[in-house]
C-alpha cells in the first residue's frame, strides 16, 4: 500500500462523501432544470398564444395595424423577442401573410439586429475584469450560434435588402454560418446575390474540407433564374476538373427547376444565350475528364431536345466510362417527346454494366409506347440479362398487362413471346400469364 | 502467519491494485466523455435552432436512401415497424424488408398487410448470401418490396438488403423498432452537411417500452412500468448520451447500435457486407469500414445525432435481459478479437490509441475483473486479509460514483431533449440511476461474464430476443 492503512480509510471516506455531494448536486440541477424549463415553457405558451393572435388580426386585416405593432412591442419588452421572432419567422411562414410579417419584423427592429452579424473580434484586454463566467463570451467561442441563427431568420423572412449581409456571411469563419448563409441566399433568389454563389463554386471546387457543403450549394444554384446562367461560363473553362464538374452539376439544377417553367430545352437554350448552350452542348460533352462528360451528358439532357444533341448524347453512350454512359442513358431518356431516342436506347439494354442497362430499360418504358418497344426488345435480343431486366421492369412499373398486347402476329411470334416470357418466369404467375395470353388469342396449334 | 497467507495476501494486494486501477480509468474515462458531451449536448441544442433539416428537404439535396428491415420470427412488430418507415419523413425513400426463413406468419402478415404479388425482380448477389426464394412487391405501396430467403442469420439478411438496394445509402433498421419520423432526416444531415465521406450515421436509439405507440409512431412518450425496464432506460441514456456520443466527439467510435445505423452502400460492399463470423455484426462493420477508410489513406467521417432517430424495445423479462446482453458481450470480444491489431495502433488516430484499448480492457476485460472484485472481497473477509473499515468505503465508493455517472446520463437527457414530459418520469428516472447500481448492475455483469465465458469457448450462435406482445403497450 502507499499510505497507511488510516490515511487511506480516510481518503476514501471523503471521497465517498464528496462523491455523494455530487450525486446530491446533479439530481437537484436534473430537477432545478425540469422547473425552470417547465415555467419558461408555460411563459413561452401564453407569449405565443397572444402574439399569434395579434399576427392572425393583422394578417387578416382585423386589426388595426399600429395597435397590433404595439401590443408586439409590448410583448418584446416583456422578454418575448425570442418567441415574437419564432413565430413571425416561422416554419412556412413565408406562404401566409409574408408581406406583413417582414413589415412586421422590419418595424419592430428585428431585421436590423438580425443583420448585425459580423463576427467580434477576441477581446482580451485588461480594463475588464477577468471571471471564467464571461471567458467563452469574451473569446467569441460560441457567437457563431447567434449569428447563425440570425441570418437563419432573415432567409425564413424573405427579406430581399439584406442579402448583401447574407453574402457577407458566406466568407464567415464559422461553417454553420457559411452553411445557413447559402440556404438563405437560396431562400430570397436575389439575382445580385449569385456571383457570391458563384465564388463559392470556386472555393468548394479549390478548398473542399473546408467549404461549404457540396450539395447544399448545388442545390442552392436551383432557386435563382436560369438567365443568370451565363456567369458560370468561366467556371466551365477552368482547367480545374472538379471546378468544371461542380459547376455542371449546378448548372444542372438549375436548368432542372426552370425546365417546366420555360416549357421545355428550347427555353432554356433561349434564356440562358446561344455561348453557353454551344459550350453545354458541344464541348462538356468531349471533355478531356469523364466526370465532366458524365455531369454534361446529365446537363444536355435538360437542355436540348434537337437531333443534335441527341447525335452528342449517342457518342456519350458508347463511352467507355460505365457512368457516362448511364447519364447519357438518363439524360436521353428524359427526351420523350424524340421517337429517335428511344432508338439510341434500345442498343444500350444489352450494356455490359448493369447499372446503365437498368437505367436504359426504365428510360425505354417510361415513355407512352414503352411496354410495347420494351416487349420488341425482349423478343428480339438473346442476352439473357436484358431479358430479365425488361421483366424487371415490366413488373416494377405495373405495365406487364399493357405489354400483353403486343403488335405481333402469326403463330411463331406468339408462341416466341409466350416461351420467352415463360423461361424468363420463375414465378407461377409469368407461366400462368403467358398460358393465358396465348389461350386469349387462340393459339393452340401450330399454323 | 503462515507462507500460504502471506501468498494469499500478496496476491490480495496486486488484485486490489489492479481493481482499483480498473475502477479509476473506467469512471475516470466515463466522467471525461461525461463533461465533453455535456458540453457538445449544449452545443447541439442551440445549433437545432437553425439546423434546417426542412430546407434540406426543400433544396433536393437530399441523396435516395433504403430502409432495410431483416426480419426472424417478428410477427408481431413488423407490420408496425413497416409502418413507421413507411410514415417517416424522406423524400425518395425505399424499404426493403427481409424475411429471414421465418417459421412463424411474418412472411404472410406482411403480404396481407400491403397487399404484396410475388415478382420477378432482379437480385444481384454483390455479398454472398443464403438463396433468396422469392421477391414481393405491390402496386399500392411501390417503394416496398419484401424479400423472402432462406435462413441465414441477421448479418446474411442485411447483406441481402444491401445486395436489393440500389440507393447510395443504405439504413439498417431491427424489425422491433419504430422510426422516429423525422429520424431518417436526422441520420442524413451530417452525411449532406459533410466536407468529408460520412460512412456510418448513426444517433440516439430510445427504449419504446411504456410509451404509447399509434400506427407505428411513439404518440406519448412514458416510462415502462416495471423497474427492471426502467433501469434500462437510464443504462442506454448512460450509454448513447455519453458514452458514444462521448467517443464520436472525440472520433474514437467503435460501437454503433444496429437498431438503426446508416451508411455508404458501396463502402459496405467493398469492406465485404455484414460478417457472419461474429453476432455483434453492427460493431464489426462500423470497424472494418473504418479499417478500410485507412487502408485507402481516406479521411472519413462517422457521425452521431443526439437526437431520438428510432423506438426500440428492450427485455422485459430476465431471460430475454440474459440472452441480450450475453449477446453484446460476446459480439463486442469477437469484434475486437478479430480487429487485436487495431490495439494501440497509431495509423487508427484516437481509435487505435484510445477507443480500442478502452473497450478491450475495461469494456471486455473489465467485466471479469469486476466480477472477480466482488467475489474476492467476501473471500478475503472470510480469511482475514482485509478490513472492513477499508473495503466497504471502497466498494461503496465505486458504486456511488457509478451512481453520479448514471445521475449525470439523466442531467444531459433533462438539457437535451427532454424526451420525458411528465415530471413523475423524471424524478423515477433519477430514483433509477442512484439504485441501479445496487443489485442490476450486478446482474448484467453476471451476464456479461457469461458472454465473456462463451467467446473464451468459441461459442458464436445468435440469442434471439423476442418481446411480449404487451411491452410495448401503455
Amino acid at each position: 500500500m502507499w499510505l497507511p492503512a488510516n490515511q487511506l480509510i480516510d481518503a476514501v471516506c471523503l471521497a465517498l462523501v464528496t462523491v455523494f455531494g455530487g450525486v446530491v448536486v446533479l439530481a437537484c440541477a436534473a430537477v432545478g432544470q425540469r422547473v425552470k424549463s417547465d415555467r419558461k415553457t408555460r411563459k413561452r405558451e401564453r407569449c405565443r398564444i397572444r402574439v399569434e393572435s395579434v399576427l392572425q388580426g393583422l394578417i387578416g386585416q382585423t386589426q388595426d395595424y399600429a395597435a397590433g405593432l404595439n401590443l408586439l412591442r409590448q410583448e418584446l419588452r416583456n422578454r418575448g423577442a425570442a418567441t415574437v421572432a419564432s413565430i413571425l419567422v416561422a416554419e412556412n411562414g413565408w406562404k401566409h401573410g409574408l408581406e406583413v410579417r417582414q413589415r412586421l419584423a422590419r418595424d419592430l427592429g428585428l431585421v436590423q439586429a438580425w443583420q448585425q452579424v459580423q463576427p467580434r473580434a477576441i477581446c482580451l484586454s485588461a480594463q475588464h475584469q477577468f471571471s471564467w463566467r464571461n471567458l467563452a463570451g469574451r473569446l467569441n467561442l460560441f457567437s457563431f450560434l447567434a449569428r447563425a441563427k440570425k441570418i437563419d431568420n432573415l432567409g425564413r423572412i424573405r427579406y430581399q435588402p439584406s442579402w448583401p449581409v447574407l453574402a457577407e456571411a458566406l466568407d464567415d469563419p464559422s461553417p454553420d454560418v457559411r452553411e445557413v448563409a447559402i440556404r438563405s441566399l437560396a431562400a430570397l433568389g436575389e439575382s445580385a446575390s449569385f456571383p457570391c454563389l458563384v465564388k463559392q463554386l470556386r472555393v468548394a471546387a479549390a478548398f473542399p474540407e473546408s467549404a461549404a457543403p457540396e450539395r447544399v450549394l448545388k442545390a442552392a444554384f436551383a432557386r435563382f433564374p436560369l438567365r443568370l446562367a451565363s456567369q458560370l461560363m468561366p467556371l466551365l473553362q477552368d482547367s480545374n476538373v472538379r471546378l468544371r464538374v461542380l459547376t455542371s452539376q449546378a448548372l444542372r439544377e438549375m436548368a432542372a427547376a426552370a425546365h417546366a417553367e420555360l416549357r421545355g430545352a428550347s427555353g432554356l437554350a433561349n434564356e440562358t444565350g446561344q455561348e453557353l448552350t454551344e459550350l453545354v452542348l458541344n464541348r462538356l460533352p468531349e471533355d478531356e475528364s469523364p466526370e465532366v462528360r458524365a455531369a454534361a451528358a446529365d446537363l444536355a439532357g435538360w437542355y436540348g431536345e434537337d437531333a443534335k444533341t441527341r447525335r452528342k448524347l449517342m457518342r456519350l453512350i458508347n463511352d467507355q466510362e460505365w457512368f457516362v454512359r448511364l447519364h447519357a442513358v438518363r439524360a436521353l431518356g428524359q427526351q420523350r417527346g424524340a421517337e429517335s431516342a428511344v432508338t439510341h436506347l434500345l442498343p444500350c439494354v444489352t450494356d455490359r454494366n448493369w447499372r446503365v442497362r437498368e437505367a436504359a430499360v426504365q428510360a425505354i418504358g417510361s415513355g407512352q409506347d414503352g411496354p410495347r418497344q420494351l416487349l420488341s426488345a425482349f423478343l428480339e435480343t438473346e442476352d439473357r440479362y436484358a431479358r430479365e431486366q425488361i421483366m424487371e421492369e415490366l413488373r416494377v412499373s405495373g405495365r406487364l398487362a399493357q405489354a400483353e398486347s403486343p403488335p405481333l402476329t402469326g403463330y411463331e411470334a406468339k408462341k416466341l413471346m409466350a416461351d420467352a416470357i415463360a423461361d424468363m418466369g420463375r414465378t407461377p404467375s409469368a407461366r400462368t400469364m403467358a398460358a393465358n395470353r396465348m389461350a386469349k388469342d387462340g393459339v393452340s396449334g401450330g399454323p | 502467519m503462515t507462507p500460504w497467507i502471506t501468498v494469499a495476501q500478496h496476491l490480495l494486494d496486486m488484485f486490489n491494485v489492479l481493481t482499483i486501477a480498473y475502477f479509476w480509468t473506467g469512471n475516470g474515462i466515463y466522467t471525461v466523455l461525461m463533461f465533453i458531451s455535456l458540453a457538445f449536448a449544449i452545443l447541439h441544442k442551440r445549433r437545432a435552432a437553425y439546423e434546417g433539416l426542412e430546407d434540406l428537404r426543400q433544396l433536393g439535396a437530399l441523396p435516395p436512401l433504403t430502409v432495410v428491415v431483416p426480419a426472424y420470427n417478428e410477427e408481431d412488430s413488423i407490420i408496425e415497424t413497416t409502418e413507421s418507415v413507411r410514415h417517416a419523413d424522406y423524400p425518395g425513400l425505399r424499404i426493403v424488408v427481409i424475411d429471414d426463413g421465418s417459421t412463424d406468419s411474418t412472411l404472410a402478415r406482411l403480404i396481407s398487410a400491403f397487399h404484396l404479388t410475388r415478382a420477378d425482380l432482379i437480385y444481384r448477389a454483390s455479398i454472398a448470401t443464403a438463396a433468396v426464394t422469392a421477391i414481393f412487391s405491390s402496386a399500392e405501396f411501390p417503394n416496398l418490396t419484401v424479400i423472402s430467403k432462406e435462413h441465414g442469420g441477421k448479418a446474411d439478411a442485411l447483406n441481402a438488403g444491401i445486395n436489393f438496394s440500389r440507393s447510395p445509402y443504405v439504413c439498417t433498421l431491427d424489425a422491433d423498432s419504430l422510426v422516429e419520423p423525422d429520424g431518417l432526416l436526422r441520420l442524413m444531415a451530417p452525411i449532406v452537411r459533410s466536407t468529408r465521406n460520412v460512412v456510418v450515421s448513426s444517433g440516439v436509439i430510445c427504449i419504446r417500452n411504456g410509451c404509447k405507440v399509434v400506427q407505428g409512431r411513439v404518440e406519448e412518450v412514458r416510462l415502462p412500468g416495471s423497474w427492471m425496464e426502467r433501469l434500462q432506460v437510464v443504462e442506454y441514456l448512460r450509454s448513447f448520451l455519453f458514452g458514444r456520443a462521448g467517443w464520436n466527439l472525440m472520433r474514437g467510435t467503435l460501437v454503433a447500435s444496429g437498431a438503426m445505423l446508416v451508411f455508404h452502400r458501396q463502402n459496405a460492399i467493398s469492406a465485404g457486407g455484414f460478417s457472419a463470423s461474429t453476432v455483434g455484426e453492427d460493431t464489426e462493420l462500423v470497424v472494418r469500414l473504418q479499417r478500410d477508410a485507412e487502408r485507402r489513406h481516406e479521411l472519413v467521417k462517422i457521425s452521431f445525432s443526439f437526437d431520438p432517430v428510432c423506438w426500440t424495445q428492450c427485455p422485459a423479462s430476465f431471460s430475454m435481459l440474459a440472452r441480450q446482453r450475453r449477446r453484446w458481450q460476446l459480439g463486442l470480444c469477437q469484434t475486437l478479437w478479430l480487429n487485436a491489431d487495431m490495439l494501440f495502433n497509431p495509423k487508427f488516430g484516437v481509435l487505435g490509441m484510445c477507443s480500442f484499448p478502452f473497450h478491450f480492457y475495461i469494456e471486455c476485460l473489465g467485466s471479469a475483473v469486476e466480477f472477480l472484485g466482488y467475489l474476492a472481497v467476501p473471500v478475503a473477509f472470510l480469511l482475514h486479509l482485509a478490513l472492513w473499515s477499508f473495503y466497504v468505503p471502497l466498494v461503496l465508493l465505486s458504486l456511488l460514483y457509478a451512481a453520479l455517472l448514471s445521475v449525470g446520463a439523466v442531467l444531459l437527457e433533462e438539457l437535451t431533449s427532454r424526451r420525458y414530459p411528465r415530471r413523475r418520469d423524471l424524478y423515477l428516472l433519477l430514483a433509477g440511476a442512484l439504485i441501479d447500481n445496487f443489485g442490476y448492475r450486478q446482474l448484467i455483469l453476471y451476464y456479461r461474464v457469461q458472454g465473456l465465458a462463451r467467446f473464451l469457448m468459441g461459442f458464436n450462435q445468435w440469442e434471439k430476443v423476442t418481446h411480449t406482445a404487451g411491452a410495448s403497450a401503455a
